[in-house]
C-alpha cells in the first residue's frame, strides 16, 4: 500500500466509550499499510473539545477523520455530529459512523447530520479489520479532501 | 102582539098541515103587517108561544134592526105587490140572544084577506160560517206575520171565537213534553180560572187527539171526565195542530159538534199548523245563527272581513282579547296600518286581496298566528271581500321550539369532547328546554354508595348555597328513580322528605342509564306536566347515548394508547436488541476470533472446541436478535396493501428456497393461488417461513402442499372476530401449506405461534419464524391455525384479504 503525500501519519480521532471495540480499532489500524496517529477520546464532550483544541489538546493537530459511535456517555455521537456539521472549522473534516446500530432511524438521523458514511460494526474479528481497511483506503487515499 | 086596529088575537089562519112543518113559518097582514098566526117551528125559533108573537111588533124583537118596523112593512108591501120577497132580518130572541134569520115573503091574498106569508130559516150559523171564510184570508195573512207561537195561538183562539158558537176556545202548545195552554178566549178564562189542566200526550181526550193526529168529538164532556165540574162546557171537539199542539173548542150542549164544525175547524188548524211550522223553522234559523254568532264571538279565534282596500270591515272572536282587541274594536282600521310592524301580515293580506288563499303561521309580538285569509268573490269573479281566521299557536310553537331545541341539542351532544362536557351540555340544555327550572346531574360512579351532583346548573347552584351536601343515599326517591330507570314527575316534592333540597317542591327525575339521573326541580308544586317529563325523558335518552358513545370511546382509546404503548416497547426494545444487545455479543464473537488468531497455535483441540461452541452461540444470538428485529418491524415497516398475486409471490419464495429444498430432497407442489390484499414482502416472508418449517419438520424427503380456497370470513371457525359472518361482504383467502411430516400434538398447536418457543432441536432454528408469521396475519387482520394428528402431517391455515376484482392497488 502507498503512503499519503507528503509521508506525513495520518491523524484519526476515535470517539468510543467501549474499551473492547478501541482495542480492535487499534489493532485493525496496526495491520493496515497507513501511518496514522490514532487520538481516542471516551465521550462526546472530550472529542469536541479534541477538535477544537481546548485545555490539554491545545497541541493536538485537527484529525483528517474521525470514527464516530453513537452511543457514548454525556453527549452522544449524534450530538457531536451535528456540533461538527454545523461548525464551520470542523465541517469539512470526514465523519464515518461505525455503531453497532442496525436500526434505520439511526443510519437515518445520521446522514440527516451529514455524517460521510455510516458503517454497521460487523459481529466478527475479521470483518471488522475488513471494514476498517475499507475506510482507510477509501477516505484516507483515494478521496481528495480540500487543503487546510 | 097589537095590531095597530087593535083587532085581538082571531085564531088560527095556518092550516093545520103547516104546523107540522119544520120550516118556521109566520102569516103577516099584507096591508098592516100584523102577525097574525106562527106555527109551532116558529115559536121554538123565536122562544114565545104563539099568542106572544102574535102580540109583537116586529120592532120589538127585532131591537137591532134600525126602523124595523118600517122596513117589514115595506118588505110585506113588496111581497104583496110583486108575490115574492127575500131579504135577511137579525132577531133578538126570547132569552135575549141573536139570530140571524132568512126571511121568504109569499103573498097569499086571497078573496077574503089580503095575507103574506113568511117562511123563516135560522142562518145565524151560516152566515158566521160564512163571514168566518170571507175572513179566513185575512186569518191565515196574520198567523202568517205571528213572530211567536203564542202570537198564533191567540190568533187562532180569536178566528174560532168569531165563527163557532161554543162557551170555549182554547190552543195548547206542546211545551217540555206537556199540552200546555198558550190561548184561550175570555170566557173559558173566566171559568177554568188558573186550574188549567196541562196533559201529556196521550192523557185524556186532548192528549190522545195529539197522539193519535185524528180530530176528536166529545159529545158529553161529563161523561168523558169522569163528571169533573167543566163548567158550561159540555161538549167539546179537538183537532190536533201537527206536531205543535191542540186546538180545543168546547160547546155548550151536549153533541154540538158534527162533521161540519170539524171540517171548518180544520181549515183553521191547517193555517195554524203552517204557522207554527214557519216559526219553528225560523226558531230554528235563528238559533243556528245564534249558535254561530256564539260560536264566533266566543272561539279562541279571531276573525276578520276586510273590504277590498284592506279595511277591517269585521272583527270577531276571543281570540282578539289575545292581541288586547274586543270584538269590533278594530273595525274601520287598515290591516296595513294596524300590523304596520310585521310585513308577513301585509304580504300574506296582499296576497289574499289580489285572489290567492294564503294560509301562513307569523309571529308577532312574541306570539304566533296561524293565519289564513280567504278572498270572498263576487259574480264578476272579482275579489268583494277578504275573510281572515287567525289564531294562537304560540303553545303549539313553543312545543315545536322545544323539540327543535332538543334536536339542536341531539346535534351538541353528540359534538360534545367527553363525558363531563356532554353531561355540562346537557344540563344547560334542560335548563334552556324546560323554560326555568333547577337542573343536576347526579352520578355513582365515583361513589357507589349514593349519589352525587356532579354538575349543576347556575340557579342550582345558588340554591344549593349552604346545603350541607349534594347526595342522595339508597332508599331514597332520587336514588329509587335511578335505579328504576324510569322519568318520572313528583309534582309534591317536598312531601318526599328530602332534606338537601327542600326548597323544591316540583321535580322531574330522569335516569341516564347506568351514568347516573338529570333533575329538573321548581320551587311550585305541580309545575311540570308530562310534557315536561317526555322531553326530559328524550333528553336523558340522548345524553345516555352521548355518554354511552364517549365510554366506549375512551375504552377504544385506552387499549389504543395501551396497544401503542406495547409497540413502543417493542420499538424500544428492538433499538436496544439491535444496538446493545448486539455489541456485548460481538466483544464475544470478535475476542474469541482475536483469540484464535493470535493465541490459536498454543491451543488444543478441547479448547478449540470450546471456541467454536462460544462462536456458535453468538451467531445463534445474532439470529434471534435478527429474528426478533425482524418481528417487532413486522407492524412498523410493513409495506402498504396492494393486490398482490399469490401465486407469483409463491414461486418467487420457493426459488429462493431451492437449495433448502433440494438438500431436503423434498417435493413441494402448489395449486392455483389467488389475488390477495397484502404487503407482497410479508407475504412473501410468510410462504417462505412456512414452506421452510415444513421441510425442516417433515422428515425424510418430505412433501409439501399449498393450496388456496376462497372464504367468507377470515377466522378459523367461519366468524370475524369471533363474531357472526362478515357483513361488510369482504371476501377473504384461505391459504394451507400441509405436509406429510410427523405431525404435532395438538397441546403444541397454540404453543408453536409464541416467540422462541422451538419445537425443534436443530440448531438453526431460532423459535421466531411461525410467531412472525402470526404477526404477519394478524397485521393483514387474518387468522392463522394448524391442523394435525400425529404421524398425519400437519397442515397450516392462514387467511388474506382477498383482492377485489378490479383492485389494482389500495392503501387498507
Amino acid at each position: 500500500m502507498t503512503e499519503t503525500n507528503q509521508g506525513e501519519p495520518v491523524e484519526i480521532l476515535l470517539a468510543e466509550d467501549n474499551p473492547g471495540d478501541v482495542t480492535l480499532t487499534k489493532k485493525a489500524l496496526e495491520q493496515g499499510n497507513i501511518i496514522n496517529n490514532l487520538h481516542v477520546v471516551n465521550d462526546g464532550v472530550e472529542a469536541m473539545r479534541f477538535l477544537r483544541q481546548e485545555d490539554e489538546y491545545e497541541e493536538k493537530s485537527r484529525p483528517d477523520l474521525v470514527l464516530l459511535d453513537l452511543n457514548m456517555p454525556k453527549m452522544d455521537g449524534r450530538e457531536v455530529l451535528e456540533s461538527i456539521k454545523t461548525d464551520d472549522d470542523l465541517k469539512r473534516i470526514p465523519i464515518v459512523v461505525m455503531t453497532s446500530s442496525e436500526a434505520e432511524e439511526d443510519i437515518v438521523q445520521s446522514y440527516d447530520r451529514h455524517a460521510n458514511a455510516y458503517l454497521t460494526k460487523p459481529i466478527d474479528y475479521d470483518g471488522f479489520l475488513d471494514i476498517v481497511r475499507s475506510i482507510e483506503e477509501f477516505w484516507l487515499t483515494v478521496v481528495k479532501m480540500p487543503p487546510e | 102582539m097589537a095590531t095597530e086596529n087593535g083587532d085581538a088575537w082571531s085564531g088560527r089562519e095556518l092550516p093545520a098541515i103547516v104546523d107540522a112543518s119544520p120550516v118556521p113559518t109566520m102569516v103577516h097582514d099584507a096591508e098592516t103587517g100584523a102577525i097574525l098566526d106562527v106555527n109551532p117551528a116558529c115559536e121554538d125559533l123565536f122562544g114565545y108561544d104563539a099568542e106572544v108573537l102574535c102580540e109583537l111588533d116586529v120592532s120589538e124583537f127585532s131591537p137591532s134592526v134600525p126602523e124595523a118596523a118600517a122596513r117589514a112593512g115595506d118588505a110585506i108591501e113588496r111581497a104583496a105587490a110583486t108575490g115574492a120577497y127575500d131579504f135577511d132580518w137579525e132577531v133578538t130572541k126570547a132569552d135575549g140572544t141573536r139570530a140571524t134569520v132568512h126571511v121568504e115573503l109569499r103573498d097569499h091574498t086571497d078573496a077574503n084577506a089580503p095575507r103574506v106569508v113568511a117562511y123563516v130559516t135560522d142562518v145565524t150559523e151560516h152566515r158566521k160560517r160564512e163571514r168566518a171564510l170571507r175572513e179566513l184570508p185575512g186569518v191565515a195573512a196574520d198567523l202568517m206575520d205571528a213572530e211567536t207561537r203564542e202570537e198564533i195561538a191567540s190568533v187562532t183562539t180569536e178566528a174560532a171565537d168569531a165563527t163557532i158558537d161554543f162557551s170555549f176556545a182554547g190552543v195548547r202548545l206542546l211545551t217540555d213534553g206537556r199540552l200546555e195552554m198558550a190561548s184561550m178566549t175570555a170566557d173559558a178564562e173566566a171559568f177554568l180560572a188558573d186550574q188549567v189542566p196541562s196533559p201529556e200526550v196521550g192523557e185524556g181526550f186532548v192528549g190522545e187527539a195529539f197522539a193519535s193526529g185524528e180530530p176528536q168529538i166529545i159529545d158529553d164532556v161529563s161523561t168523558a171526565l169522569d163528571d169533573r165540574d167543566t163548567g158550561p162546557v159540555n161538549s167539546a171537539l179537538c183537532i190536533p195542530l201537527g206536531s205543535h199542539g191542540v186546538l180545543t173548542v168546547g160547546g155548550s150542549t151536549v153533541g154540538q159538534f158534527g162533521d161540519s164544525d170539524v171540517a171548518f175547524v180544520k181549515l183553521l188548524t191547517r193555517l195554524t199548523e203552517a204557522a207554527l211550522d214557519q216559526v219553528d223553522r225560523e226558531d230554528r234559523l235563528q238559533e243556528r245563527t245564534d249558535r254561530l254568532e256564539t260560536l264566533l264571538n266566543n272561539a279562541p279565534l279571531m276573525f276578520y272581513e276586510l273590504d277590498t282596500e284592506g279595511t277591517i270591515v269585521e272583527s270577531r272572536g276571543r281570540g282578539l282579547n289575545r292581541i288586547g282587541l274586543d270584538p269590533g274594536e278594530a273595525v274601520g282600521n287598515s290591516i296595513f296600518e294596524m300590523y304596520a310592524d310585521v310585513p308577513a301580515v301585509q304580504r300574506i293580506a296582499e296576497m289574499a286581496l289580489d285572489g290567492e288563499r294564503v294560509s301562513e303561521v307569523v309571529s308577532a309580538g312574541g306570539q304566533w298566528f296561524d293565519n289564513t285569509f280567504q278572498p270572498v268573490f263576487d259574480d264578476a269573479g272579482d275579489v268583494e271581500r277578504v275573510v281572515g281566521v287567525a289564531f294562537d299557536v304560540t303553545e303549539q310553537k313553543r312545543v315545536e321550539q322545544q323539540f327543535a331545541r332538543l334536536s339542536e341539542s341531539a346535534i351538541t351532544l353528540s359534538e360534545s369532547d367527553g363525558e363531563s362536557d356532554a353531561i355540562e351540555r346537557a344540563v344547560d340544555v334542560a335548563e334552556h328546554v324546560l323554560g326555568e327550572g333547577v337542573v343536576a346531574y347526579w352520578t355513582a360512579a365515583d361513589d357507589p354508595e349514593r349519589l352525587t351532583a356532579t354538575t349543576i346548573s347556575d340557579s342550582a347552584s345558588v340554591m344549593a348555597e349552604g346545603s350541607e351536601s349534594l347526595t342522595h343515599e339508597p332508599g331514597d326517591p332520587v336514588w329509587n328513580a335511578f335505579e328504576a330507570g324510569e322519568t318520572v314527575i313528583v309534582n309534591d316534592f317536598d312531601a318526599e322528605d328530602i332534606d338537601s333540597t327542600a326548597a323544591l317542591r316540583s321535580v322531574i327525575l330522569a335516569p341516564v342509564g347506568e351514568h347516573g339521573l338529570l333533575t329538573v326541580g321548581r320551587t311550585d308544586l305541580d309545575a311540570f306536566d308530562e310534557e315536561n317529563r317526555y322531553l326530559l325523558a328524550l333528553l336523558s335518552g340522548l345524553l345516555r347515548t352521548s355518554l354511552d358513545r364517549h365510554q366506549y370511546e375512551r375504552a377504544l382509546q385506552e387499549s389504543k394508547r395501551e396497544l401503542e404503548r406495547s409497540n413502543e416497547s417493542l420499538q424500544q426494545f428492538a433499538y436496544i436488541a439491535s444496538h446493545d444487545l448486539q455489541e456485548p455479543l460481538r466483544m464475544v464473537s470478535s475476542y474469541v476470533s482475536l483469540l484464535d488468531d493470535e493465541y490459536g497455535d498454543d491451543l488444543d483441540g478441547e479448547a478449540e472446541q470450546y471456541m467454536e461452541y462460544a462462536t456458535d452461540g453468538a451467531a445463534r444470538m445474532q439470529q434471534m436478535i435478527d429474528g426478533l428485529l425482524q418481528y417487532s418491524r413486522v407492524h412498523t415497516q410493513g409495506e402498504e396493501f396492494t393486490a398482490v398475486d399469490a401465486e407469483a409471490v409463491f414461486e418467487e419464495t420457493l426459488r429462493s428456497l431451492e437449495l433448502l429444498v433440494d438438500d431436503a430432497d423434498a417435493r413441494v407442489d402448489c395449486g392455483p393461488l389467488p389475488s390477495v390484499s397484502a404487503d407482497r414482502s410479508q407475504l412473501g416472508q410468510l410462504f417462505q417461513n412456512l414452506v421452510k418449517n415444513a421441510v425442516h419438520h417433515a422428515g425424510e424427503a418430505p412433501s409439501v402442499d399449498v393450496s388456496a380456497e376462497r372464504v367468507d370470513a377470515p377466522d378459523r371457525d367461519g366468524t370475524v372476530d369471533g363474531g357472526g359472518p362478515a357483513e361488510t361482504g369482504e371476501k377473504w383467502v384461505r391459504f394451507t401449506v400441509a405436509d406429510d411430516g410427523p405431525g404435532i400434538p395438538e397441546s403444541q398447536h397454540d404453543r408453536i405461534f409464541e416467540i422462541f418457543k422451538r419445537n425443534s432441536s436443530r440448531s438453526d432454528s431460532t423459535g421466531i419464524g411461525l410467531a412472525m408469521c402470526q404477526r404477519i396475519v394478524d397485521r393483514h387482520r387474518g387468522d392463522i391455525w394448524v391442523e394435525s394428528e400425529p404421524d398425519e402431517g400437519a397442515a397450516f391455515h392462514f387467511t388474506m384479504p382477498a383482492a377485489e376484482s378490479d383492485d389494482t392497488g389500495s392503501d387498507r
